[in-house]
């Protein structure tokens, strides 16, 4: 932020008179809530099939184009789609009726030649990233393209590596709200006005651990439980509060993945809006010397009835969804009915 | 009783004060009694309009409020036996214009009192409630003229015991009429407080000779007049934003934008010494007290080359000195408090001191913490906190006279400081931010005057100037630098009868450090890397110039002043250039007078601009040609019309590849640009990562390739400060635009296309003073946005990926904001008590309480829009006493 932009945003944060907008966590439109593949990380020549939460509550079930453009890897901050060169299918002019995800989702091939001219190293660590692009619109493929109407369009990212680990979709054990047990297919009672706490739980086992690439050095590890490893902690304990430090140029560490939660709903608010909810942090410890990977993530949802601006609908029933996402293109997600009594 | 109020000068229209010293009475005359008034007993005044040459004798008198019988005769014939000390302006005697007042009064024969010899009787003279000595006011006794008081407002008779009348009169003050009693032996002191006249006409001076700069434009401002312009919040300098070639902007942030360049092409300086801003953050407040200066000068382009390392504007305040005697006021208003003292100092000199500070987020605070929605919302917005600055200055002062010398020293500083109110919203995960910028000098002057024709003036500062951003724990700046400035100026008027030379040197000498940190370039999945940094201890810089500017009249309708400037920046940045600048004024008739003017302007790169890693140190200064012409028209009703086109060529700009595409420094490299949509299948997702870090700056570095153009007319209707009413009406046309690096024109992001602005202040009389201000200005383009893109896996400052809408940009700056408009009023109350004087004000700020937009906020996938607007009806109360 430069001082510039800063003293005009301070004038203006102080000072101005801002129009309301609707939050995020409110899902009134057609939306994609969530994109992704079903391996977020392949090897070249593998497959994965492409997994889109993409929702349309106030279209009254009309029919959706969706278009698909997958790009094969290159750095990431290079231009794989930029001249069409790198585009390996265009597969899809799917018509969606209503709000349900895509039956039979288009796959993405990563190439043979998708890691040509990177080190062994790199291949296994950092890879490269395929890019696959949606957009979605009410109207015809025309119209989609040209950007004409109530369009979406999403851009997301595949890993392509040969890690011998590679990452895997975080998925919810279950969820609770105000202790109680929710179990998907059912419907969850709130009243009016009400603010249940809502929890996801989430298995220690879905922080996977990853080796990083510490660019800067010398590195600060993080404490890993039960490392053996000889190389990477050279000087271990591996008590549980010991930082483990590595000489190495540059450093590869492990850290645990974040995993954060988007929680949405048709009516309703949150308290813990898109990816803001019990964020961990990579895996320091906390005050009792635990890794502070996540248990459960809890937020606070305030029903509808509860003031004029939020009605409640007409048939008192609200979708919810809620999207668990790691920080290396992994995504799942679970969906709830409520009934606001 | 040649006191004066205010002299305008109207040479060819252009308003001024400056230095002045009114002219004294040396040798009065007695206008013989009309006999035949005299035999019926009849008394009188008669009002004169006197002009005085530059000798002091009166050249011309004639009668503006006669009596007839005789009286304006005898009035007029006794003016002419008037002898006075001459004006001076910048100690160069000028004629002047001033009313003269003759009161004839029957003598009453009084016995004088038996035995009695003369009375001793003397006093003082002085205004009610400033206690000011008023100088020149005659004093008749009896109807006959004895004395006019001294510089310090005193007068010492000797009149025989008994009873007698006293008049006394004084130009812009309300006569006095009394009666005194002198008894035998006891000595009479008195002193006696005139009543300010605010219905009497200030005098006008008859056009003379004025001495022209190198400045074909020069906006100078009485300040007595813009202390109570609407709409200023009681800050005169605040009125810079209502002339013409002064953009307007938003929630009047600070910024001079003058003919369309950025801001940091234009320079302040307070008696010559540079300082690094005019106001404090938000345009509150300026950072000087008007109240400490004696005047205000503006130069929106061509200046004259005494000026540089700047392309845009120029503002020249000049504070004063204080006053002889104890004089204090302390100012109290919703936005802050001043206060101000001067008065004698031991060995003949004078102090002024003046502190104010800022209260602003102890009352924001409060009246959120009453009103506002702080806590426990459950809404996705990240503007639920605020930030209020708070700021203080000062200014410390101290003059001598010792014979043809004036020694000054000064001391003058500023802090300003923003950070977030506290707002107990339990687990937000705000960033922090706070901004602090801090500036103080200490200076010293000394004025030699060698002849009534030769001055030399040297000054010379030592100051520090020290900005701290930190904006999150990857983004931090931190500028500090020592500065230490010298400056020598001859002006050697009349070197023969046409010419004139001024010329100097004014040398630069400065010590910065800068710290910045920027985020680097991110990988999804990785940690976030170190940030990018970019160090620089101990730069030095040393830029020394020269100036010369010589003034030349061929004859007598014609003045050429041609000058140049030649400077040299070293080691940061190596360079050095000679600026050729010149000027021309053709008057064409006592009232007409054309001008032009052409010069070439470079500046340097600033510090930040040239750091490695986020600036570039290879870039050149930028450059400026500069073309004027216009005219100057006086108008009846002491009116002026100033007609300005000008053109400006503006060439090695430092600029990106990917220029900011809005105010707010958002641009096409922070913001995704997929061309029309998805049209063809054309488009780059790959443009999804933020160039906007470190990372990308250094794959994107600076380079002196951009150019520009402004062009545009400025119109001023002025009318000019008569005591009761004063206003303008100034109006700009203008265009400016810019080629970048990506080889497109577009408009700049302050260009406006219409200012117009008019402002007008009456004083009712009984103390009251209504005043208002309307403003109607073009809107800042903007680059509009077309579409969004989700991207999914949109790094966040901590390295994790999350959802992020990103906007899909149409062509720069290719939209623009609707048009601004805002009324305003102010009304003033003073009392004049015996001693003292209490001031109120009410300053309502869009009356109408329209919502300008001043920016488009857009919800979270840019689907929703809005504006954001600007101020909304603001009244400010301000209260203030002064002794």
């Amino acid at each position: 932020m430069t001082a510039r932009r800063a003293s005009v945003l301070v004038a203006l944060i102080a000072f101005g008179c801002e129009p309301g907008f609707s939050s995020s966590s409110i899902v009134s439109g057609l939306r994609v809530l969530a994109l992704g593949f079903d391996k977020p990380e392949i090897r070249p020549g593998d497959t994965a099939m492409v997994q889109a939460l993409i929702v349309d509550p106030a279209g009254g079930g009309r029919p959706l184009t969706t278009l698909w453009f997958a790009c094969g890897p290159a750095p990431l901050n290079g231009s794989s789609c930029d001249n069409g060169s790198n585009l390996l299918d265009l597969s899809g002019f799917l018509q969606l009726p209503g709000t349900r995800a895509i039956p039979a989702p288009p796959s993405y091939a990563a190439p043979a030649n998708s890691l040509d001219g990177l080190s062994p190293a790199d291949q296994q660590r950092g890879g490269r990233d395929g890019q696959l692009v949606l957009a979605v619109g009410p109207g015809s493929v025309d119209q989609t393209l040209r950007g004409e109407g109530d369009r979406v369009v999403a851009v997301a990212r595949i890993k392509v590596s040969l890690s011998p680990s590679p990452n895997q979709n975080p998925v919810a054990t279950g969820l609770s709200v105000d202790g109680a047990d929710a179990p998907e297919g059912g419907v969850i009672e709130v009243a009016a006005g009400s603010a249940p706490a809502f929890e996801l739980r989430v298995g220690l086992e879905q922080s996977e651990v990853v080796p990083i690439l510490d660019p800067g050095g010398p590195a600060e590890c993080t404490p890993v439980k039960g490392c053996t490893d000889p190389v990477l902690c050279p000087s271990l304990d591996c008590s549980r509060n010991q930082m483990c430090r590595v000489d190495l140029h540059p450093a590869v560490c492990e850290k645990h993945e974040e995993l954060s939660v988007d929680w949405l709903s048709t009516a309703g608010e949150f308290s813990r809006t898109a990816a803001g909810g019990g964020v961990p942090d990579g895996g320091l410890p906390d005050e009792q010397g635990d890794l502070r990977v996540p248990r459960h993530v809890e937020t606070f949802y305030l029903a509808p009835g509860g003031s004029g601006r939020d009605p409640i609908p007409a048939d008192g029933m609200v979708t919810l969804w809620i999207v668990l996402r790691d920080d290396r293109y992994g995504v799942s997600w679970t969906t709830r009915r409520l009934h606001v009594h | 009783m040649a006191s004066l109020l205010a002299l305008l000068l109207l040479a060819a229209g252009e308003p001024t004060v400056q230095t002045l010293t009114p002219p004294r009475l040396i040798h009065g005359s007695s206008p013989a009694y009309p006999k035949e008034a005299e035999s019926q007993g009849l008394e009188a005044e008669v009002l004169l309009i006197v002009d005085i040459g530059p000798d002091g004798h009166v050249v011309h008198a004639e009668v503006k409020q006669g009596a007839g019988h005789g009286f304006d005769e005898a009035a007029l014939a006794a003016a002419q036996q008037l002898v006075f000390s001459p004006a001076l302006i910048d100690s160069a005697p000028t004629a002047v214009r001033i009313e003269y007042r003759y009161r004839f009064r029957l003598t009453k024969v009084t016995a004088p009192a038996e035995g009695g010899g003369l009375v001793p009787f003397r006093g003082t003279v002085v205004e009610r409630g400033t206690r000011d000595p008023v100088a020149g006011a005659s004093i008749s006794i009896d109807g006959t003229f004895a004395q006019e008081t001294s510089t310090e407002g005193t007068f010492a008779l000797a009149l025989t015991p008994g009873r007698h009348t006293l008049d006394l009169d004084a130009a812009g003050f309300r006569p006095l009429h009394t009666e005194e009693v002198l008894q035998t032996g006891k000595e009479l002191v008195a002193t006696y407080r005139l009543m300010r006249d605010v219905t009497s006409e200030l005098e006008a001076i008859v056009p003379g000779e004025r001495e022209r700069a190198g400045d074909v434009v020069r906006r100078e401002l009485v300040l007595e007049e813009i202390a109570k312009v609407p709409g200023t919040q009681g800050d005169a300098l605040k009125v810079l934003q209502d002339l013409p070639g002064v953009a307007r902007t938003p929630y009047g942030i600070g910024a001079l934008v003058v003919r369309g360049a950025v801001p940091a092409g234009s320079k302040v300086f307070l008696d010559g010494i540079e300082i690094p801003a005019l106001f404090h953050f938000g345009a509150l407040s300026a950072v000087v007290n008007s109240d400490a200066l004696a005047g205000m000068d503006f130069y929106p382009g061509n200046f004259s080359s005494r000026f540089g390392r700047a392309d845009a504007g120029i503002v020249e305040l000049r504070s004063r000195q204080g006053k002889e005697r104890l004089h204090g006021y302390a100012d109290v208003d919703l936005l802050n408090s001043v206060a101000l003292a001067e008065g004698p100092l031991p060995g003949g000199g004078t102090f002024l001191a003046s502190i104010r500070r800022s209260y602003v987020d102890v009352v924001l605070r409060a009246g959120l913490a009453v009103g506002g929605d702080l806590t426990n919302s459950l809404r996705d917005v990240n503007t639920q906190f605020q930030l209020a600055p708070r700021f203080y200055d000062y200014q410390l002062r101290g003059d001598w006279k010792l014979g043809q010398d004036h020694l000054w020293v000064m001391g003058l500083g500023a802090d300003d400081g923003l950070g977030f109110l506290d707002l107990p919203r339990p687990g937000s995960s705000r960033d922090t931010f706070t901004l602090d910028s801090i500036f103080h000098r200490a200076s010293g002057g000394w004025t030699r005057t060698f002849s009534d024709t030769v001055e030399n003036r040297m000054l010379g500062s030592v100051g520090i100037d020290r900005l701290e951003l930190n904006a999150g724990p990857q983004t931090d700046a931190s500028a500090r630098r020592t500065v230490f400035q010298l400056r020598d100026e001859l002006r050697a008027r009349e070197l023969s009868k046409r010419l004139s030379l001024v010329g100097g040197l004014d040398g630069l000498v400065a010590q910065g450090a800068y710290d910045v940190t920027l985020p680097g370039s991110q990988q999804p999945g990785q940690p976030p890397p170190p940030p990018v940094t970019s160090v620089a201890h101990g730069l030095w810089s040393f830029e020394p110039a020269l100036f010369a500017e010589l003034s030349w009249s061929p004859f007598d309708a014609l003045k050429l002043v041609p000058g140049a400037r030649a400077e040299v920046s070293y080691p940061l940045g190596r360079w050095a250039w000679v600026d050729p600048r010149t000027a021309a004024w053709l008057a064409l008739s006592p009232d007409t007078t054309l001008k032009a003017s052409a010069g070439v302007f470079h500046r340097r790169p600033t510090p930040d601009q040239l750091l490695p890693n986020i600036g570039n140190p290879n870039l050149f200064p930028e450059k400026s040609i500069q073309a004027s012409v216009g005219f100057e028209q006086n108008l009846p009703w002491t009116s002026f019309l100033d007609v300005q086109l000008y053109y400006n060529w503006l060439s090695q700009i430092a600029v990106r590849s990917n220029p900011p595409s809005d105010l707010f420094g958002g641009g096409q490299g922070e913001d995704i640009v997929l061309p029309a949509g998805l049209a063809g299948g054309g488009f780059d997702p790959s443009l999804l990562a933020s160039s906007a870090s470190a990372g990308a700056a250094a794959s994107d570095p600076l380079r002196s390739v951009g150019t520009g153009h402004a062009y545009g007319i400025e119109v001023l209707l002025k009318r000019q400060f008569t005591g009761r009413f004063f206003g303008w009406i100034a109006y700009t046309l203008s265009r400016s635009t810019r080629l970048d690096a990506t080889g497109a024109w577009h408009l700049f992001l302050f260009d406006q296309t219409h200012v117009l602005t008019a402002l007008a202040s009456y004083k009712l009389g009984g103390g009251w003073q209504l005043g208002a201000r309307a403003r109607l200005v073009s809107g800042n383009p903007y680059a509009p946005v077309i579409g969004s893109v989700l991207a999914w896996d949109a790094l966040s400052d901590s390295g994790s990926a999350r959802p992020q809408y990103r906007a899909i940009l149409g062509a720069p700056y290719s939209s623009r904001l609707p048009a601004f408009f805002a009324l305003d009023l102010r009304m003033d109350r003073e009392w004049t008590l015996e001693t003292w004087k209490l001031a109120f004000f009410l300053d309502v700020t869009n009356v109408t309480n329209r919502g300008n937009p001043v920016a488009i906020e857009f919800s979270y996938d840019y689907r929703q829009s809005g504006y954001l607007t600007d101020l909304p009806i603001f009244p400010t109360l301000g209260l203030k006493a002064e002794l």
